[in-house]
C-alpha cells in the first residue's frame, strides 16, 4: 500500500464521567491511503463518532482527553498543530461530509450565503467584521465564487444551480440537501473526505443516487475518503478496505469482500448474521450489550458476548495478527498455537 | 372457500387540507393516501414497504383512528370502523394495537415501567391489582426482560432494545387480534433488530396474532412478511407473495427498491436487478405528478403514463402490479 | 402464585427505598438548597412556636409600654422596641405567622385554580378553550393593585381577605404557563400512545399530562412564595392588609417609617426577616429545580 494520507497510530481517548475515565478508544490504529476509499464500521456507542470527532479536532476537551497516539495527516501531527494550521486544512485539505442534511445546514441562510463565506474566506482562522463586509461589497469577486459554486452543484448533480442558490434549507428535499453538503465538502479541493454516516437519514433510493454519486467523484478527483457508518451493506458498494470497530477497539481490517464473505472476528461474522438478507434465512442477533467504558475488562472487550470465548480472552487482550494477506484479525482464536 | 379477512381497506384517500393566510382558507390539499385497497388474513403477516411521502404512516394511523380518513372503508371483523370515534373506538383499542416509530417518545418518560405497561389494563379494567401486577410481571418475561430488574426503572434508564420491548410487553397485554408496527426497529442496531425481529415471530405464534408491518427497509420486511405491498407517494403500486415480489418484482418502482438495497453477501448481489439509480426525487403529496405518480421518475415511461392512471393487473393468485406497461400481460383486475 | 407477591412485594420496597436515598443524596449534593431549606424551617419554627419561643408575647397584642418606647437592639430586646415600647423581637415572631402564611397559602391557591383552568384550556383546546384563555387575559389586564383594593375595599382588610385578593392576582399566571406546557404536551408520542391503549380525556389530561407539566409549576410555586410574601408585605404597608396591633411584617415596615432614619430598627428589623424568608424559598425554589432534572435522567 502506498505512504497513507490519513493515519492513525495508537490513539487512546477517554472522557471524565461522573462515575470515573470512560476510556472509550482504545489504542486504534487506522490508514486511509491515497485514492482509497475505507470504511469505518460500527454499531451505536462502538466510538466511531468520538473517533471523528477527534480527527477533525473538535472533541469538547475538558471532560474528553487524548491520552495517547497521533494522528498523521500527510506526515503532519494533527493534534499537536497549532490552530492557526489547523484552520488552514480544514474544510481545504481534510473535508466533512455530516450525518443529516437538513440539520447540518443553517436554516436560516440561503444556499448562496452558506458557500460564499465559504469560498471567500476559507482556510483563515479570523476575519475582522469590516473585511467581512468589505468582501461581501466586492462584486467581481463575489461573481467569481458564484460561477465556481454552481459549477460544483452540477457536479454533484443539482438540476437548475442557479435557482437552488436562492433557497432555504427547509426548501431542499433530503436528497438535495446531501449533495449541497457535498459540495460544500467539495469546493476547498480538499484531498481527503471524511464521511459521517451521509446517507443514513434519506431514503433508499436516493441512497443509491448518493452512493453512485460519491463513488464517481472520488474515483474522478483521486479523492481519499474515510467513510464512517453502521450499515455494512453500503460499505461493501463503496468502500475498498474495511474497519471493524468494536467498544472502542478495531476488531478486524481487511479488503471489504473478503470481510464480507468470510468474516473472522466473532463479532463481525455475529453481526453479519444478524442482518435479514434476501435469502431468507435465519438471522440471529448478538446477546448482551456494549461494555461499561469506565469498568473496562481487562481481556478482550467483546469477550462476555461470544460465543468462541475461551478463558485466556478474559484475562488478556488480543493483538491484531495478520491471517491472511491484508486481512487482519484482533482475536485469540487466531494467534499461533490456539485452536 | 372465502374466509373473512380480518382487516380490509377499500379505496382509501386520506387528504389533509392546508390552511394559510389570515383567514385560514384552504390553499391546497396533501394527497397523503390515495385510493388505496388491501387486504390481511388472519394471522398472516402483511408488509407495508415504501420511502418518504408514501402514505404508509398515514395508513396505520387512518386504521387506528389517530386519522379520519377522507373517503373509503376500512372492515375490521366484520365492521366498517372507518367512522367509529368516542366509546366505539375505545372500545376497539383491545382489540387492535400499534407500536410507534418513535419508541422513546411513546413512553411517558415520567412513568416508571411497571405502570406503563399496567395502564392498559387499568384502563379496560381487567383484573385485581394483584392480578394486575402479575400479568405485568408475566409480559415482561415474554419479551425477555426480567421483571426484578425493569420494575421499577424509567424509561430514561433504558437502552434502544429494552424500550421497543416495554412498548411491545404494553401493546400485547391486551392480546389484541392486530398489530400495526411503524418502523419497530429502524432505531436500533443491527444486532438488536436481530432480536427484536425474532422476539416478534416468536410472539405472533404465542399469542395467535395478526401483524401490518411497515418499514422503509425492503429486506426486513421481505423476511418477516407473507405477503407484502408496495408503495409510492400515497398510492399501492405493486402487491403480492414476498417471495414472489423478490424474485419476480413487476413494478419499476419495485425494481428500483429492490436493486437500491444495500446488501453484504455476494449471493444476494446477485439477487439484485442490475439498473442504474432512480432519477429524480419522490414529488410531492401535494402537488402529484398526473397520472401514474411515479412517471417522472421511470425509466421506461410512455405518453399514456403521464395522463391516465393505470389499471391494476393480476399476474398470479397473489400477485398485483399497476403499470401500463403490464398490458396484454393478463386479466385486468379490480 | 404467592411467592410472585412476595417476589413482587420485595421489590417494590427496595426500589422506593433505593428512591429515597437517591433523592436524599442528590439533595445533600446541592449544598445552597440545604442552606435554604434550614433557614426557612428555622424562620418557620420560629414563628410556629412564637408563643413558647417569643421573649415578650404580649407584646404581639395590644400591650403598651410606653416608658420602654424605642430602645434600640440590645441584649433585653434583641431587635429593640417600637413607638409603643413593644418588643419587636416578639413582633417579627408573631407577625410571621400571618406573613409566611399568607406567602405559602396563595401561590397554593393560585397554583390550583389556574393549573386546572389552564389543563383544561390546553387540553380541550377550541372554543372551551379560547374563553377560559381570554378570562385569563382579562384577569391579566387588570393591575394587581386595584383588584386588592376591589377585594378589600368590599370585603375589609383582614389576613383573609389579602390571601383571597392575591390569589385573584396569581391564578393567571398559572393558567397561561400551564397551558403553553400542556399544548406541546398533547402532541408527543405518548399521549398518542395512551389513546390508542383506550384512555379516556380525564386520565390522559390528570395522568399522563399533568406529571410531566407540572415540574417547572412547582418550582414556580416556591419562588412565588417569596414574591407572595413581599405582596403581602406591601399591601400591609399600604394599610390595606392587616390592621394593627395585630403584627404583620409590612405593617411593621410601614408604621417604623415616620421614625427613620435616626429610629431605623422598627423597619429594617421586619425587612431583614422578610429577605431571609424570600431568599431561603428561591434557594429551595433552584435546588427543587436540579432535583427534578436529575429524576428525568
Amino acid at each position: 500500500m502506498t505512504f497513507p494520507i490519513l493515519s492513525v497510530k495508537n490513539l487512546a481517548v477517554s472522557f471524565n464521567t461522573f462515575e470515573g475515565e470512560a476510556k472509550i478508544i482504545d489504542y486504534i490504529n487506522l490508514d486511509v491511503g491515497e485514492k482509497e476509499t475505507v470504511g469505518l464500521v460500527g454499531e451505536t456507542g462502538c466510538g466511531k463518532s468520538v473517533t471523528l470527532k477527534t480527527i477533525l479536532g473538535i472533541l469538547p476537551i475538558p471532560p474528553g482527553k487524548v491520552t495517547n497516539g497521533q494522528i498523521l495527516f500527510r506526515g503532519k501531527n494533527l493534534l499537536t498543530l497549532p490552530t492557526k494550521e489547523l484552520c488552514k486544512l480544514h474544510g481545504r485539505e481534510i473535508s466533512l461530509i455530516p450525518q443529516d442534511p437538513l440539520v447540518s445546514l443553517n436554516p436560516v441562510f440561503t444556499v448562496k450565503d452558506q458557500f460564499l463565506d465559504l469560498v471567500m474566506r476559507q482556510g483563515e482562522e479570523h476575519i475582522s467584521r469590516i473585511n467581512y463586509y468589505k468582501e461581501k461589497l466586492n462584486k467581481k469577486k463575489v461573481q467569481g465564487s458564484l460561477k465556481k459554486i454552481i459549477a460544483m452543484l452540477r457536479k454533484v448533480q443539482i438540476p437548475d444551480p442557479e435557482r437552488v442558490l436562492d433557497y432555504y434549507p427547509y426548501q431542499l428535499s433530503g436528497g438535495m440537501a446531501q449533495r449541497i453538503l457535498i459540495a460544500i465538502s467539495l469546493i476547498g479541493s480538499p484531498r481527503i473526505l471524511l464521511a459521517d454516516e451521509p446517507t443514513t437519514a434519506l431514503d433508499v433510493t436516493v441512497q443509491k443516487q448518493i452512493i453512485t454519486l460519491l463513488k464517481k467523484i472520488t474515483e474522478d478527483s483521486n479523492l481519499s475518503m474515510l467513510y464512517i457508518t453502521h450499515n455494512l451493506g453500503v460499505t461493501r458498494k463503496i468502500a475498498q478496505r474495511v474497519y471493524i470497530m468494536y467498544a472502542g477497539q478495531i476488531v478486524e481490517m481487511g479488503k471489504v469482500n473478503e470481510i464480507f464473505d468470510e468474516p473472522l472476528h466473532p463479532y463481525t461474522s455475529g453481526l453479519i448474521n444478524s442482518l435479514p438478507k434476501l435469502t431468507r434465512e435465519k438471522f440471529d442477533g448478538i446477546d448482551g450489550t456494549i461494555p461499561d467504558y469506565v469498568h473496562t475488562p481487562k481481556g478482550c472487550r467483546f469477550y462476555p458476548r461470544c460465543s468462541f470465548a475461551k478463558d485466556l480472552c478474559k484475562s488478556q487482550k488480543p493483538t491484531m495478527i495478520e491471517v491472511k494477506k491484508n486481512h487482519f484479525v484482533a482475536c485469540r482464536l487466531f494467534h499461533k498455537g490456539s485452536k | 372457500m372465502l374466509e373473512v379477512p380480518l382487516l380490509n381497506i377499500r379505496n382509501l384517500k386520506v387528504y389533509f387540507p392546508i390552511h394559510q393566510g389570515l383567514f385560514r382558507k384552504e390553499v391546497g390539499k396533501v394527497r397523503a393516501v390515495d385510493n388505496v385497497s388491501f387486504d390481511i388474513k388472519r394471522g398472516e403477516v402483511f408488509g407495508l414497504v415504501g420511502e418518504t411521502a408514501s402514505g404508509k404512516t398515514t395508513i396505520a394511523k387512518t386504521i387506528l383512528g389517530v386519522v379520519q380518513p377522507t373517503l373509503g372503508e376500512i372492515w375490521f371483523k366484520g365492521e366498517d370502523i372507518s367512522h367509529f370515534n368516542g366509546q366505539r373506538r375505545r372500545k376497539l383499542t383491545s382489540k387492535m394495537q400499534m407500536i410507534h416509530q418513535d419508541t422513546s417518545s411513546s413512553l411517558n418518560p415520567r412513568k416508571k415501567v411497571m405502570e406503563l405497561i399496567k395502564v392498559a389494563l387499568d384502563i379496560h379494567q381487567i383484573g385485581t391489582p394483584m392480578e394486575k401486577q402479575n400479568e405485568v410481571s408475566r409480559m415482561l418475561r415474554y419479551v425477555q426482560l426480567p421483571p426484578e430488574n425493569f420494575f421499577y426503572k424509567y424509561p430514561a434508564a433504558l437502552s434502544g432494545g429494552q424500550k421497543q420491548r416495554i412498548a411491545i410487553a404494553r401493546a400485547l397485554i391486551l392480546k389484541p387480534d392486530l398489530v400495526v408496527f411503524d418502523e419497530p426497529t429502524s432505531a436500533l442496531d443491527v444486532s438488536v433488530q436481530a432480536k427484536i425481529l425474532n422476539l416478534l415471530t416468536k410472539l405472533k405464534k404465542e399469542f395467535n396474532l395478526t401483524y401490518l408491518f411497515i418499514s422503509h427497509d425492503l429486506s426486513v420486511v421481505l423476511n418477516m412478511s407473507d405477503r407484502i405491498g408496495v408503495m409510492y407517494l400515497g398510492e399501492l403500486v405493486e402487491v403480492g407473495g414476498s417471495q414472489d415480489i423478490l424474485t419476480n418484482p413487476m413494478h419499476p418502482y419495485t425494481q428500483a427498491l429492490i436493486s437500491a438495497i444495500p446488501v453484504v453477501s455476494k449471493k444476494e448481489l446477485t439477487m439484485l436487478p442490475k439498473i442504474p439509480p432512480l432519477k429524480g426525487e419522490i414529488g410531492s403529496a401535494i402537488n402529484p405528478p398526473t397520472g401514474c405518480r411515479f412517471h417522472p421518475r421511470c425509466s421506461y415511461t410512455i405518453e399514456r403514463c403521464t395522463c391516465e392512471k393505470p389499471n391494476w393487473f393480476q399476474i398470479n393468485e397473489k400477485h398485483i402490479a399497476r403499470c401500463h406497461l403490464l398490458k396484454g400481460k393478463n386479466i385486468n383486475f379490480k | 402464585m404467592d411467592k410472585i407477591n412476595h417476589i413482587t412485594k420485595s421489590i417494590s420496597r427496595h426500589a422506593h427505598l433505593e428512591s429515597l436515598f437517591r433523592g436524599i443524596y442528590m439533595i445533600r449534593k446541592n449544598v445552597l438548597a440545604l442552606i435554604g431549606i434550614g433557614l426557612f424551617l428555622s424562620l418557620l419554627l420560629m414563628c410556629i412556636f412564637a408563643p413558647w419561643l417569643a421573649p415578650y408575647p404580649e407584646d404581639a397584642g395590644d400591650a403598651i409600654h410606653l416608658s420602654q418606647s424605642f430602645k434600640p437592639p440590645g441584649l433585653l430586646h434583641i431587635c429593640g422596641t417600637d413607638q409603643m415600647g413593644r418588643d419587636i423581637f416578639s413582633r417579627i415572631m408573631f407577625g410571621g405567622r400571618n406573613t409566611l402564611l399568607a406567602g405559602l397559602i396563595i401561590p397554593l391557591i393560585g397554583a390550583f385554580i389556574g393549573c386546572t383552568l389552564g389543563l383544561i384550556a390546553g387540553y380541550i383546546g377550541r372554543k372551551t378553550g379560547s374563553i377560559i384563555m381570554r378570562i385569563t387575559d382579562i384577569f391579566l389586564s387588570i393591575p394587581s393593585l386595584i383588584i386588592a383594593l376591589l377585594v378589600i375595599g368590599i370585603f375589609g382588610p383582614s389576613l383573609k381577605n389579602i390571601i383571597i385578593a392575591l390569589s385573584i392576582n396569581w391564578w393567571p399566571w398559572y393558567a397561561r404557563l400551564l397551558h403553553g406546557e400542556v399544548i406541546s404536551l398533547r402532541e408527543e408520542t405518548f399521549v398518542e400512545a395512551s389513546k390508542l391503549l383506550g384512555a379516556k380525556s380525564t386520565r390522559i389530561m390528570f395522568s399522563e399530562i399533568l406529571p410531566n407539566a407540572i415540574p417547572p409549576i412547582i418550582v414556580k410555586i416556591t419562588l412565588d412564595m417569596g414574591y407572595a410574601i413581599l405582596s403581602a408585605a406591601a399591601l400591609g404597608f399600604l394599610g390595606l392588609g392587616i390592621l394593627p396591633p395585630i403584627p404583620e411584617w409590612g405593617l411593621m415596615i410601614s408604621q417604623g417609617r415616620l421614625y427613620l432614619p435616626r429610629i431605623w430598627w422598627i423597619t429594617t428589623m421586619p425587612g431583614i426577616f422578610i429577605f431571609l424568608a424570600v431568599f431561603s424559598i428561591n434557594l429551595i425554589g433552584d435546588g427543587l429545580r436540579d432535583l427534578f432534572d436529575v429524576e428525568v435522567m
